[in-house]
């Protein structure tokens, strides 16, 4: 995949640290999150009722990266979208490619729904 | 490419080493790992603590802003226990991993623990750690026999503190003579009188064969068939390297780590410093050597290696006011061609003893007055030629310092002296009133609810006697901080710790939860009165956005409206502010005020600044509303004005933050139309006077509040009110209301600790509480200066990007 397909959205600085910030684009409701070192972007929205994960606290479980949801304290796994605690095999939050890059945080454009599985 | 430094023990010799590795020119990212809570002290000094002398905070080596500043990661609390050398990893205790490029162990040593029968009852402590020190301090006192095992430098000045908190002391030695291994016979038995005329009793030859007691200790048997009291015991009685971890690593151990003069270890990136090590069969037990250690591992590991540790010239000072003593170097005047010169004073207790060889000093006695120690340890380092000195070799001789006063030994069996309470009597409580837990044993006896000092003591007297001893559990916070919120207190107090972030750094994982992250953020609220390091990304939404989620992901917004008093001016601009922004539902709650539900987050600022009105705080662990009565204003049965009352106690308490929601409410009569019997604070109106009840709750259960006190006047009432409230907020664990924090407690001691303290104790609540509330502000004030990032969503326009400017980063 060429590099021409990385869209540019804004500064990272615009990212408050350890915290969500949505993001409406192309159609989705994007929760990103700065963790410092990386972004995650994910899909806003719990699998449990559609809470706005984006509002959750970032935390740590296991030495994994999560998101705990605000509404009733689901932990979801921000790299592999699964609610891991409490543990369920249920649908996964859908996650978005995307990258710093000069201080940038840039996301793939075109972005299928099969690419993304 | 930075290396990896990890450091094993946050104590004296690894960070001595770490401040000399800073100053050469290194290339480490340095981890330094401690399993005591607190940050480098001079652990040598605890001497001086337990004797009162200086205080905890006084003896910090290098505090938190040294870290930071020196860009070391410290991770404290933290035990580990593994290194995978071959892996070139080290494991901790809760399972935490870290890699390594270079590894320096500097464990320190750990008391040693003869194998005596009954050596673990309880009651038995060790002296080594400041934890340590505040066990013994918080046990010992006036009617406390003590005995410490071991006569030698430890044991003595732990015999001396204790002493001076007025434990009446005896110290067993099983040598001929005391400090055995830096004094000669007749030294000791100079040292021995000294301390006997300070108060301490002191029985050599003592070997002690059994520990004894139900539980508790009660005494100790010697081998002699001589029996001793006791309730306290310290054992001195030797260290033994922490060497343990090596040993599993596969490293070389004999009794410590065995280090070469570079201080490397049997493997290439693993170095040793301290008492962990063993350098030609030399072990350590005082600091000087391991200062040399130190400076040589720091020219070794950043790649300076060329000097050579050489082992030491013991030398040893008795630190206890009164009976001064200093040994250096080998004072057996046996040995082929040695002189002994010698001075003697029985009267002063003066005893001074040089051995010479050929004119040079091999070493040094000095009991009763050390004062011209540096001399003689400058001749016995430089190997000075004494020839030309012979007439004045132990001149000038200084006078002996004033005589200690020798601390009086009540006789007494009290345990609580506070409150004159026998241990006979806490025996009873158990028997007869089946007490057995220390809150009931307050609640009983009043027992350690005067300066709390004897607590410890009646907790073992419990665990000893009370068939039934329940511990009061301890609970962790969280995984992430594995600490119990009052240690954390004490951590964030007694550390200095202002942000969140620097707590999980050091005593966590890092990272947190959202368990432990809003208790922090509370925590450290509380503990700096406000003047902590605000982090909202610890913060629950509903504290970073000032208003309560709801289940579609939009938000509530109640105004306060103290006492439940509005206007027709106000309703209107409520009013409008509905229809401006469509405010799906407009709700009058229950607690006396109205909700705007289901606003958009990016209209939250908007809404404030048209409303005009403050935070009500109906989003967060906080001061919610108080509800009124209208009371005499209009009432035909009204005795008291609920509503200004009411509203100024609003007044006095609003913006501040609870362990656990806050509600309140202000009847002008017992009628209680505004419900004050079921709230965490109420006041209720009578004939001339107020009751101020508290713990009342009518939620997820009912419970009616207990009476905290009656009082005259209306300026009385809100005191009083104000005085539980800041003493819950300081004693409170998060997310514990009242009606759980007065039964974990019990009534009778939150009254003593509030209401009917100390004036002193009264004034300092209040203080406190002032400051917090000369802090704190109405949240909503935020509309002036939104935080940035924090209500509006990124938006990104089809074609482009928008925002690639860094928005306005200040935020006050
Ligand atoms: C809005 C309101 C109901 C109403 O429409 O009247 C309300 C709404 C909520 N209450 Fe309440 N409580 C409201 C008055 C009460 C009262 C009555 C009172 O305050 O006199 C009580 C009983 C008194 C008490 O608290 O002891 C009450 C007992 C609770 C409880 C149970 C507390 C308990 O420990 O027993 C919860 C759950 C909790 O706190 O864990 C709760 C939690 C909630 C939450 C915040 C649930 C949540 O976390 O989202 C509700 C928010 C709804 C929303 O979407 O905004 N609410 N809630 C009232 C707001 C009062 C205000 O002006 O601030
Ligand atoms: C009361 C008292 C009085 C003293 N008085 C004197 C004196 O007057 N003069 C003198 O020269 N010396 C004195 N000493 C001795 C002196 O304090 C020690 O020599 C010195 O502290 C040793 O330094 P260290 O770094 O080797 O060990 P320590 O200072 O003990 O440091 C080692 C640290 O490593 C930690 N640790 C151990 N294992 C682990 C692990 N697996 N994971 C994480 N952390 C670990 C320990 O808890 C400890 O904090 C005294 C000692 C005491 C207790
Ligand atoms: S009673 Fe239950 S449903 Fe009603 S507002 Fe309170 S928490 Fe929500
Ligand atoms: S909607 Fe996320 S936990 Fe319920």
């Amino acid at each position: 995949m060429s590099s021409s397909q990385w869209v540019p959205i804004t500064a990272i600085g615009n990212l408050p640290l350890n915290e969500g910030r949505s993001l409406l684009w192309q159609g989705h409701d994007i929760a990103l999150f700065n963790l410092g070192s990386r972004v995650i972007a994910v899909e806003n929205r719990c699998p449990h009722q559609h809470g706005p994960i984006v509002d959750g606290i970032v935390s740590n479980v296991g030495g994994r990266v999560t998101v705990t949801c605000p509404l009733h304290t689901r932990r979801i796994c921000l790299d592999s979208g699964q609610i891991i605690k409490p543990a369920t095999a249920g649908p996964c939050v859908r996650s978005f490619p995307a990258k710093i890059e000069d201080g940038i945080v840039l996301l793939r454009k075109g972005l299928s729904e099969a690419e993304a599985a | 490419m930075k290396q990896r430094l990890a450091v094993i023990g946050n104590g004296m010799a690894g960070v001595f080493t770490v401040e000399q590795i800073l100053k050469h020119n290194h290339n480490f990212d340095i981890t330094i790992f401690g399993d005591e809570t607190h940050v480098n002290y001079n652990r040598i000094l605890l001497s001086s603590v337990l004797a009162g002398e200086k205080e905890m905070d006084d003896i910090v080596l290098n505090d938190i802003e040294w870290y930071r500043a020196n860009g070391i990661q410290a991770k404290l609390g933290l035990r580990i226990d593994k290194i995978d050398v071959a892996a070139k990893t080290i494991h901790s205790v809760h399972g935490c991993t870290t890699a390594f490029d270079k590894l320096l162990i500097a464990t320190g040593s750990s008391p040693f623990l003869p194998p005596i029968e009954g050596i673990d009852k309880q009651g038995v402590f060790v002296f080594r750690t400041l934890d340590d020190a505040k066990h013994l301090l918080a046990l010992s006192g006036p009617g406390v026999k003590a005995v410490v095992i071991g006569g030698g430098l430890l044991g003595l000045e732990a015999a001396r503190g204790l002493q001076l908190q007025g434990c009446s002391v005896t110290v067993l030695h099983l040598g001929t003579h005391l400090m055995d291994r830096q004094l000669d016979f007749t030294g000791g038995q100079f040292l021995k009188r000294k301390l006997e005329s300070l108060g301490i009793q002191v029985l050599c030859n003592a070997s002690t064969t059994a520990i004894t007691g139900n539980g508790h200790v009660e005494g100790l048997r010697l081998a002699n068939g001589a029996e001793v009291d006791a309730n306290l015991i310290v054992v001195a009685a030797g260290i033994k390297p922490n060497a343990a971890l090596a040993k599993l690593a596969g490293l070389q151990v004999n009794k410590g780590i065995v280090v070469n003069e570079y201080l490397e270890t049997s493997h290439p990136d693993v170095f040793a410093v301290g008492e962990c090590t063993e350098f030609n069969g030399q072990l350590f037990g005082l600091v000087a050597p391991l200062w040399e250690q130190g400076k040589v591992l720091a020219a070794t590991i950043t790649g300076n290696r060329g000097p050579v540790f050489t082992g030491y010239t013991p030398a040893t000072k008795l630190k206890i006011m009164g009976a001064d003593v200093f040994s250096a170097g080998d004072f057996d005047e046996q040995r082929e061609g040695v002189e002994c010169v010698r001075l003697e004073d029985p009267a002063l207790g003066i005893y001074k003893k040089l051995i010479l060889k050929d004119n040079k000093l091999e070493g040094v006695i000095l009991v009763g007055d050390a004062s011209d120690d540096h001399r003689f340890m400058d001749w016995l380092r430089n190997g000075t030629d004494l020839a030309a000195q012979r007439r004045q070799l132990l001149s000038p001789a200084a006078a002996a310092g004033p005589g200690e006063d020798a601390a009086s030994l009540p006789d007494s069996h009290t345990v609580c002296g506070c409150n004159g309470v026998s241990k006979g009597a806490i025996i009873e409580a158990v028997h007869a009133h089946g007490v057995c837990t220390l809150a009931q044993l307050k609640d009983k006896t009043r027992a350690a609810t005067g300066c709390g000092s004897c607590a410890g003591l009646c907790q073992s007297l419990l665990k000893a006697v009370a068939p039934d001893y329940a511990e009061e559990k301890a609970k962790v916070l969280c995984e992430c901080v594995p600490f119990t919120q009052d240690q954390l207190r004490e951590i964030i107090r007694s550390q200095k710790l202002k942000g969140v972030q620097e707590v999980l750094d050091i005593y966590g994982n890092g990272l947190g939860c959202e368990v432990c992250k809003p208790a922090l953020s509370y925590l450290v609220d509380v503990v700096w009165q406000g003047g902590h390091n605000e982090d909202r990304s610890a913060r629950f939404i509903n504290d970073r956005v000032h208003a309560n989620i709801q289940k579609d992901g939009t938000f509530s917004v109640i105004p306060r409206m103290r006492g439940g008093i509005t206007s027709p001016a106000e309703l209107r601009k409520i009013a409008d502010v509905a229809e401006k922004y469509n405010v799906p539902l407009v709700k009058v709650t229950g607690s006396q005020r109205i909700d705007l539900l289901g606003v958009k987050k990016q209209d939250l600022p908007k809404i404030w600044e048209d409303l005009g009105m403050r935070s009500g705080q109906g989003y967060t662990k906080g001061v919610r509303m108080v509800k009124t009565c209208v009371g005499s204003t209009f009432c035909r049965f009204g005795t008291q004005d609920a509503i200004s009352t009411g509203v100024e106690l609003e007044r006095r308490l609003e913006d501040l933050f609870t362990p656990h929601k806050t509600k309140l409410a202000v009847v002008g009569c017992p009628r209680n139309c505004a419900e004050a019997t079921v709230k965490d604070i109420g006041l209720i109106g009578q004939e001339g006077n107020w009751q101020i009840v508290v713990g009342g709750a009518a939620g997820k259960g009912v419970r009616k509040a207990d009476l905290l006190i009656t009082v005259e006047t209306t300026e009385e009432a809100l005191e009083a009110a104000s005085l539980f409230f800041q003493y819950y907020r300081e004693h409170g664990v998060y997310l514990e209301r009242t009606y759980d924090f007065v039964e974990r407690l019990g009534m009778e001691k939150v009254r003593r600790e509030t209401v009917y303290a100390t004036d002193a104790a009264k004034q300092g609540l209040l203080d406190r509480l002032k400051r917090s509330k000369d802090r704190a502000s109405d949240a909503w004030l935020e509309r002036h200066n939104p935080r940035p990032f924090q209500f509006e969503p990124i938006e990104v326009a089809p074609n482009g990007l928008v925002q690639i400017e860094t928005e306005e980063k200040a935020h006050v």
